[in-house]
């Protein structure tokens, strides 16, 4: 029942906001953090105490505590934590202070229906608390910004909905098979009582149900053809929005993801494989000629989002063995973004600009954003001894040894492409010299405290994960298998 | 039921070629009230779920959401050349193709069953087109139409499928609908402040 309190807590908090309106935006960032760090503790105590292979139903029949949501409601809770802290230098972009009270309200209900997200165990339940995390967060993308930030936030509020109405579409025609199959029998979407249904039903209804159901979350996701939506909106977010969005709300969507081709794959455990690869692939060349010609670092960072999606797409549609690597990449990959998009933040904050060419010396102008953002790009890059390089390896060499040559090939050509365009476009910015009047900036610690953090997280999914982390993940894994 | 969803598709359409920002939005709460009636004649009233999205229906989508966005939009919003797919024959011809798809796709996983074609043909015009809409204008107004559209192609959808909703779920997917609807209220004040002078045609793919 305390997986729940992670949900409560900032409700309540968001509802003291609410009741307060003169204490408001004083009292916004202590009680943002005080929400935080109890759903930190909340989540990661229920995590650690949680026996191995229990699942726990919570709420009736409504919530669930299994591996999957346990490890992302650990994640999230991580990310939101690390988010708080950083809010306490910058929230809606430094443009106005008088307002951070409602930015903190929508920032802990956007929170708590992402909680809600990944405990969930209605798949319907699910697409209502996704859409209203999408309602939520939607508004903060242009929050106090020009109209461009409004263009870019109605765009991603239009591909979020059309995204979402796919996958509901999708569950509306699996069901109709399902049911037809069991001769008009009323389908429930309890994930549980779905598995004890053993057939998929009429084929033109199930095959079409799937494509569905991928493609919705495949947009909600950025992967291509539907990606337009994620450059724009993360470029011109605030960096805490732009992080909510990349590290929070992509991991709950992407356990969605993960609990429908789970349950697919209980049928058939090749079922998504090739929409997966397909568009997967697809997101990794169209992000990849992105990166060649991006001339601005938040913009280069959201289309390598676009890459990381399209590789965990490839290696969800692999599935078998690579499912761990999958999962190691998940969680760094959400790290990753963290560091990288909070210290944009303070990187804009300092110079004013997002253009890359406008950048020299970062490291020596502000020695530390300077090297948590050079240690995030290796991350980015997938070097080792970061979580994302040993992920990036287990996904390659299944690859390799389950036969997908062409692909094997495709994506280290891929690898190369970015790691020099990104390389080509970064390195200079961090260590290039820096003009004579440039003198050093004094950092507030708490500005980078987060993404440190993340930092040595990073290292040492690379280099030594606990026992219980590695069962963890691996019982995650095993669910992808449909298991 | 095959009535109403003449006159769902009816009002989906006859916007496209009389182009105007009331006819769409009174378009809109026909849409709603003819998906309320092809709820009372498809699915037996025995259930709070069915209730609940037969009065958000009636409620929600044939009242609230027009008056919202009349009440919402002000000369800025919509101007004088709106359109909702365009006003050259070709995109005019392209509605009426995608309404032959729509019914190609009825015929196809209708199973012969006529109620079951009709209900078909109209949620996948209803999607097709609304994706159109949204696609084919940059105008925030036609593309709120089209968003809504294309809702009511998956409320379609959702009426052909076997599914027992439990009650809270069903309230949550009511509640969607009229947070939806402020949302973009929201956005509408927004681009209200911003947008150019009345008169400055804006139509390109998103």
């Amino acid at each position: 029942m305390f997986a729940l309190a992670c949900a409560a807590v900032p409700v309540l908090g968001a509802i003291i906001l609410l009741i307060a309106p003169r204490q408001r935006d004083a009292a916004a960032k202590p009680i943002l953090i005080l929400c935080a760090a109890i759903v930190l503790v909340v989540a990661v105590a229920t995590t650690a105490t949680r026996p191995a292979g229990s699942v726990t139903y919570l709420g009736g029949q409504y919530f669930v505590l299994d591996a999957t949501s346990a490890l992302f409601l650990s994640l999230i809770a991580i990310v939101f934590f690390g988010i708080s802290i950083y809010a306490r230098k910058q929230l809606s972009n430094g443009s106005s202070k008088s307002r951070d009270g409602m930015v903190v309200v929508r920032a802990l209900f956007f929170f708590a229906s992402c909680v809600l997200t990944v405990l969930c165990n209605h798949l319907v339940a699910m697409w209502v608390l996704l859409e209203v995390g999408t309602l939520t967060i939607a508004p903060l993308i242009f929050f106090n910004r020009g109209p461009v930030a409004l263009r870019a936030s109605w765009k991603y509020l239009k591909f979020s909905v059309l995204g979402l109405g796919f996958n509901l579409v999708g569950l509306m025609c699996l069901a109709r098979g399902m049911g037809g199959a069991h001769g008009e029998h009323t389908v429930t979407f309890f994930l549980d009582e779905l598995q004890t249904l053993f057939t998929l039903g009429e084929q033109i209804w199930w095959e079409l149900g799937l494509a569905l159901m991928v493609f919705g979350l495949g947009t909600k996701l950025g992967l291509a053809p539907m990606y337009a939506w994620l450059p724009d909106a993360y470029d011109e977010a605030p960096p805490v929005v732009t992080t909510m969005l990349a590290a929070v709300q992509f991991n709950c969507v992407l356990l969605f993801l993960f609990r429908q081709v789970g349950l697919l794959r209980s049928f058939d455990p090749d079922l998504v494989s090739f929409e997966l690869i397909a568009m997967g692939v697809l997101s990794i060349a169209i992000s990849s000629f992105h990166i060649v010609r991006v001339d601005n670092y938040k913009r280069l960072i959201a289309y390598a989002s676009i890459n990381h999606a399209g590789t965990i797409a490839v290696g969800l549609g692999m599935g078998k063995n690579a499912a761990y690597g999958v999962i190691l990449y998940v969680v760094s990959n959400a790290l990753v973004k963290s560091v990288l998009f909070l210290t944009c933040g303070n990187i804009k904050d300092h110079y004013g600009t997002k253009q890359i060419a406008s950048l020299r010396g970062l490291i020596r102008v502000m020695p530390f954003s300077g090297w948590v953002f050079m240690l995030g790009t290796f991350a980015l890059l997938g070097f080792a001894p970061f979580g994302s390089f040993l992920g990036e390896i287990i996904i390659l060499s299944n690859m390799a040894e389950g036969g997908y040559l062409f692909l094997f090939l495709f994506l280290c050509v891929m690898l190369t492409i970015n790691l020099v365009a990104t390389g080509r476009a970064l390195f200079p910015m961090i260590w290039g010299d820096t003009p004579g009047d440039e003198v050093e900036v004094k950092e507030p610690v708490w500005s980078i405290a987060s993404s440190a953090f993340y930092i040595l997280v990073l290292v040492s999914l690379g280099i030594y994960t606990p026992e219980p982390v590695t069962s963890l993940f691996r019982e995650v894994a095993a669910t992808l298998d449909g298991k | 039921m095959t009535n109403q969803l003449l006159l769902y598709m009816a009002a989906v359409v006859v916007p496209v070629f009389f182009p105007s920002w009331r006819v769409a939005v009174l378009g809109l709460g026909v849409q709603g009230l003819m998906l309320s009636l092809t709820l009372l004649a498809s699915h037996e009233i025995d259930s709070a779920a069915v209730v609940i999205e037969f009065v958000c229906l009636l409620l929600i989508r044939a009242v609230f959401v027009p008056w919202y966005l009349l009440r919402k939009s002000g000369p800025k919003t919509t101007s004088a050349d709106f359109s909702l797919v365009g006003t050259t024959l070709g995109e005019r011809s392209l509605v009426l193709l995608l309404l032959a798809c729509g019914f190609g796709a009825g015929l196809v996983m209708g199973r012969g069953d006529a109620r079951e074609i009709a209900q078909i043909s109209t949620a996948v015009s209803s999607l097709l087109i609304g994706m159109l809409m949204i696609a084919n204008q940059r105008h925030p107004a036609a593309q709120l139409v089209g968003l809504f559209t294309f809702e009511g192609g998956v409320t379609l959808v959702e009426m052909l499928s076997p599914h027992a909703m439990p009650f809270p779920v069903q309230l949550g997917v009511s509640a969607i609908d009229v947070f939806f609807v402020l949302t973009c209220g929201q956005y509408f004040t927004r681009f209200s402040e911003m947008a150019p002078p009345p008169g400055t045609t804006e139509r390109e793919g998103t």
